[in-house]
């Protein structure tokens, strides 16, 4: 039995709208679970009645074997970190962090000697005297940790604890929450609706759209293997180049048009044959979706043939613009590429990189 | 899905919050509203009715002896004897002063021929003059048109002296720094803390010498007292509340100082300003000791009110007069709820 | 330099606050400190105590004195909790709380003369108070109680409840403002972190209220303390004696007795002080440790 388990957790709020449904989950212990979600997904309203602080309105919640779906946030043995980071502002550092622990009714020495050791992880152990309004943003971001982590909770709770903070220090926060999680173990589940985030700091990723999960994976299923195609078009910065197609065979070749567009322009995507079973979709319509990393360019040579428009040089990679059937796709390609507007290119693609969603249910179809 | 019993206790326990709260609140409003309906006969009933009434159920009854009439007003399941009297404009006054009916000698006389010509008691309906109360103390009372207007005058030059000043000064507070800002703003406080009582004693001296004694005008100026201090500190919290970026916004788009005021600064704070100076309109219209001391001849609305309390021994003209004198400050303090948060959301000392 | 300094004077913006100033100075300064020269000085014009003297050896300014403390800290404490509560409970945002929220602002909007006679109306023997219990059944209307002849710590018990009714909205209203500008995960951390809810309503809602919640209860203190009019409409001069009451009779009634602006003035410096006094203790007891600044 697994070490925490959503069983088909549900939220009505009073006003009827629906925030989850049906959310099935399980979680092993000292994994690092993100839930990844746009905005009013509901991935922290299923966050928030782990914590308790939303009531269930069906479904259970059960942690190491207890049942605690009714329970008291106090009851549940967890910690929390919130997105304004909460850190109460009428105490100091230290008895931010000494407070959960007094109500644990734990001794002043053992409390004094925890906070000592939490502040020094988190390194904040020159403020601890300090009110949190003479702290920056990350420093108050690193009290928030340091009381998380001075309760050895059974889980550790994180509602986009970094959304707050600017671009750089983010990055260095993700760095050391990955750290502290190494080091401690702690079974965590963290909210966020950054993929870069929730791809830098998962063990597994839980994909959440409208309310349901939509893929459960590690960082490289849920970049390669889109389980369906609201993954891929919100996994990826660029995200994927998605176009609604219709698939038909021409001499072993699988050859993908779009129904509707005035461009007549029509893709080879390949060898029939890398594609097995796929005979069921010729002349079906599909969702196509290729990632940009995923195509290349050479000179043209008759096939896949189309002009670059625009050229976004970023150092490390170049983004390269171009129209495939009257849309905007993008190409990412290492280094600095030479290349002017206007050129003609033909596109390369593997055909191992290409994911095919149904036009009905939104799901990958799976070859083999 | 079953409701848990935890639920079901919190829901009953809610519910009886919520009845004792509207029942306090709105139980002596009723009883209240019903008075100053109510004439001076039903005033001295017992047990007090909650709903005021439009009718008496009575009758009529000759007595043949005495060739007198008696008039039985319906109490419970029987009729009590209220009026007996041979007279038709005795009858028709006592209607008019007891009952709040207004019957004319020539309906009372044809009451009086059916009722002759009926050998048992005559069943009758009086129909209730139902703003008789407002009518005799704002109409037929001498002065109190003249206190309705002195009210709003004093008000009226209350908001204008605290809106000036105090705005002014809430503006420099919210915006500027300077070496004696936090003394000045509790000094704004302590201002509040003499009663206004005291200061109307002295007050009355000078503005006996500046003329003024007996008039509107001085009254506003003791009520601007304490009022433009609270103004001062409620329009810090709403220039607090609007952004600097916003002013500096237009002056880097090239408006002046004073032209941002105008309109960037005024236009988004307009609304509060005006809850605000509703907090003025308030305490000029409900003060009635500075009145008392500074008035003489042209006391104000609530003044005039706590005086027919005292003088008269039924409560329902009075309670008439109050609920003339509840209506704006109702209407005002319900507009000033919407601005709550803008008002107090930032007020700290 | 000194040139621009100078300019930058002149340019100060306190020069927009000289008509307050000036207004303040005519106004409230010059009549204060006429009532205190009045209160510390003899009918001809010599320095003494002796109006104190004479005011403090009155039983009714003794008794006036003792009720107006104890309706000011009576009805302070009753109205913070019942305040408290209710802004509590009506910022959870439940589905009639609109309608809640308008019922309980009502009798905010009554002028304290018709509060006066609202209750004046209830409370006499045949009132409607009285109505209302027998039409519950619990009082026999043949033996009504008479709620006017209360004397001393009963009526000062029956005027605390009248002023609450009354004036508990406006104080609710603040510390609703305050509530609902309040960061609601700093709550919810407390719950979370193993604080049960009297726990985090101790430890953490009211600390971080405390700015609004003084300046709520200052408010509420320095106008208890002038409480006269309900007493005088209810009761009538000399029964219930307040500070304030006292300083209405000099004037109202025995205006022209010998001592009636005398006794008018010292009160009213007396009462000027007790407000002084308990705002001043209050701020002390209440905000031991100052904390800069507050988190958005």
């Amino acid at each position: 039995m697994s070490y925490l388990k959503l069983n088909s957790l549900k939220k009505t709020y009073p006003n009827g709208v629906t925030a989850v449904k049906d959310i099935d989950l399980e979680i092993e212990k000292g994994e690092f679970v993100v839930i990844l979600g746009p905005s009013g997904c509901g991935k922290t309203t299923t966050l928030r009645m782990l914590a308790g602080l939303e009531e269930v309105t069906n479904g259970s919640i059960i942690l190491n074997g207890r049942d605690i779906t009714h329970l008291p946030p106090r009851q549940r043995d967890i910690s929390m970190i919130f997105q304004s980071y909460a850190v109460w502002p009428h105490m100091t550092v230290a008895e931010n962090i000494a407070y959960p622990l007094k109500l644990r009714k734990m001794d002043k020495h053992t409390i004094h000697s925890k906070v000592q050791e939490v502040a020094r992880i988190c390194n904040i152990l020159d403020y601890l005297n300090r009110y949190p309004a003479q702290l920056s943003g990350g420093q108050r971001q690193r009290v928030a940790v340091a009381r998380a982590l001075a309760v050895d909770s059974k889980l550790s709770l994180m509602d986009e604890p970094l959304s707050n903070l600017d671009a750089k220090l983010r990055t260095s926060v993700r760095t050391f929450l990955k750290e502290i999680h190494r080091n401690t173990g702690a079974t965590t589940i963290f909210v966020t609706h950054d993929q870069a985030e929730a791809m830098a700091l998962a063990d597994r990723i839980v994909v959440m759209n409208e309310g349901k999960i939509e893929q459960v994976g590690s960082t490289r299923e849920i970049y390669n293997q889109c389980g369906s195609l609201f993954t891929a078009q919100f996994m990826g910065t660029p995200p994927a180049n998605i176009q609604k197609v219709s698939l038909i065979s021409n001499q072993e070749r699988l050859i993908a048009n779009d129904k509707n567009a005035e461009t007549q322009f029509s893709l080879d995507l390949g060898n029939q044959s890398a594609f097995p079973g796929i005979d069921r979709y010729i002349g079906e319509e599909i969702f196509l979706a290729i990632r940009p990393e995923n195509i290349n360019i050479s000179e043209p040579k008759g096939i896949n043939e189309t002009s670059i428009e625009i050229v976004e040089p970023q150092g490390a990679y170049t983004i390269l613009v171009t129209k495939v059937f009257g849309s905007e796709w993008k190409i990412m390609l290492e280094g600095d590429i030479d290349i002017r507007i206007g050129q003609k290119v033909s596109l390369i693609i593997d055909p191992g990189k290409i994911m095919l969603f149904d036009a009905q249910s939104k799901k990958r179809v799976n070859f083999s | 899905m079953s409701m848990r019993p935890g639920k079901l206790w919190s829901r009953t326990v809610f519910l009886l919050i919520l009845a004792t709260i509207a029942s306090t609140v709105i139980l002596p409003i009723l009883y209240f509203l019903t008075i100053s309906f109510a004439s001076n006969y039903e005033a001295y009933q017992f047990p007090a009715k909650i709903f005021p009434t439009f009718s008496y159920s009575a009758q009529l009854r000759y007595n043949a002896e005495k060739d007198s009439y008696t008039l039985l007003l319906k109490k419970g399941s029987t009729y009590e004897a209220v009026k007996t009297t041979q007279d038709v404009s005795d009858f028709s006054l006592y209607c008019k002063s007891q009952l709040n009916v207004l019957l004319s000698s020539a309906a009372v006389q044809e009451l009086f021929n059916k009722a002759k010509n009926t050998d048992h008691a005559l069943p009758i309906k009086l129909k209730k003059d139902f703003f008789r109360n407002y009518i005799v103390f704002f109409i037929l009372a001498e002065g109190s048109m003249c206190a309705l207007f002195n009210s709003l005058k004093a008000a009226g030059w209350t908001i204008l002296i605290s809106l000036i000043l105090g705005g002014v000064s809430g503006y420099i507070m919210a915006r500027y720094k300077f070496k004696f800002s936090n003394t000045f703003s509790t000094s704004l406080l302590v201002v509040r803390m003499f009663p206004a009582v005291a200061l109307s004693l002295p007050l009355v001296v000078y503005i006996m010498k500046m003329n003024l004694y007996d008039t509107s005008f001085a009254l506003a100026i003791v009520y601007a007292v304490p009022n433009i201090a609270l103004t001062a500190w409620i329009t810090s919290s709403i220039f607090k509340g609007i952004s600097v970026e916003l002013e500096e916004a237009a002056m880097v788009f090239g408006a002046t100082r004073l032209k941002t005021l105008m309109t960037i600064t005024f236009p988004l704070a307009f609304p509060a300003i005006i809850a605000s100076s509703l907090y003025a309109f308030l305490a000029a219209w409900n003060d009635s000791i500075t009145a008392l001391i500074m008035t003489n001849n042209n006391p104000t609305l609530a003044l005039l009110v706590y005086r027919t309390v005292g003088s008269s021994t039924i409560p329902n003209l009075p309670a008439a007069g109050a609920v003339v004198l509840l209506v704006p400050s109702l209407i005002f303090t319900f507009i000033i709820k919407n601005y709550i948060n803008q008002l107090w959301g930032k007020v700290a000392l | 330099m000194n040139r621009m300094r100078r300019a930058g004077f002149f340019k100060s913006p306190i020069w927009f606050l000289v008509p307050v100033i000036i207004y303040y100075a005519a106004f409230w300064i010059r009549p204060t400190i006429s009532v205190i020269i009045e209160s510390f000085t003899d009918k001809s014009g010599v320095f003494s105590f002796a109006n104190y003297v004479r005011l403090f050896s009155q039983k009714s300014m003794r008794t006036a004195f003792l009720n107006t403390i104890l309706f000011t800290l009576g009805s302070a404490i009753l109205q913070f909790i019942l305040a408290f509560a209710l802004a509590l409970w009506l910022n959870k945002k439940f589905r009639f709380s609109n309608l809640v929220l308008f019922i309980t602002l009502i009798p905010m909007a009554f002028p304290p003369a018709a509060v006066g006679i609202l209750w004046k109306t209830g409370l006499y023997r045949f009132g409607w108070i009285n109505s209302f219990l027998c039409s519950l059944g619990l009082m026999n209307p043949a033996n009504p109680v008479d709620w006017m002849s209360f004397r001393n710590l009963y009526a000062v018990i029956l005027l605390i409840i009248i002023d609450t009714w009354t004036v508990l909205p406006s104080v609710m209203i603040i510390l609703l403002a305050g509530l609902q500008n309040f960061n609601k995960e700093f709550e919810e951390a407390g719950w979370v972190f193993g604080a049960n809810k009297f726990q985090t309503l101790k430890d953490i809602v009211f600390p971080i209220m405390k700015p609004t919640i003084i300046t709520a209860m200052i408010l509420r203190m320095i106008a208890a303390v002038q409480v006269w009019l309900i007493a005088v409409m209810i009761f009538g001069y000399n029964v219930v004696p307040f500070l304030v009451e006292r300083i209405a009779y000099n004037v109202d009634v025995i205006t022209f007795a010998k001592y009636a602006r005398k006794d008018a003035y010292t009160i009213s410096v007396i009462v000027a002080a007790i407000v002084l006094i308990s705002v001043s203790i209050y701020l002390r007891v209440s905000g031991e440790k100052q904390k800069g600044g507050e988190i958005a």
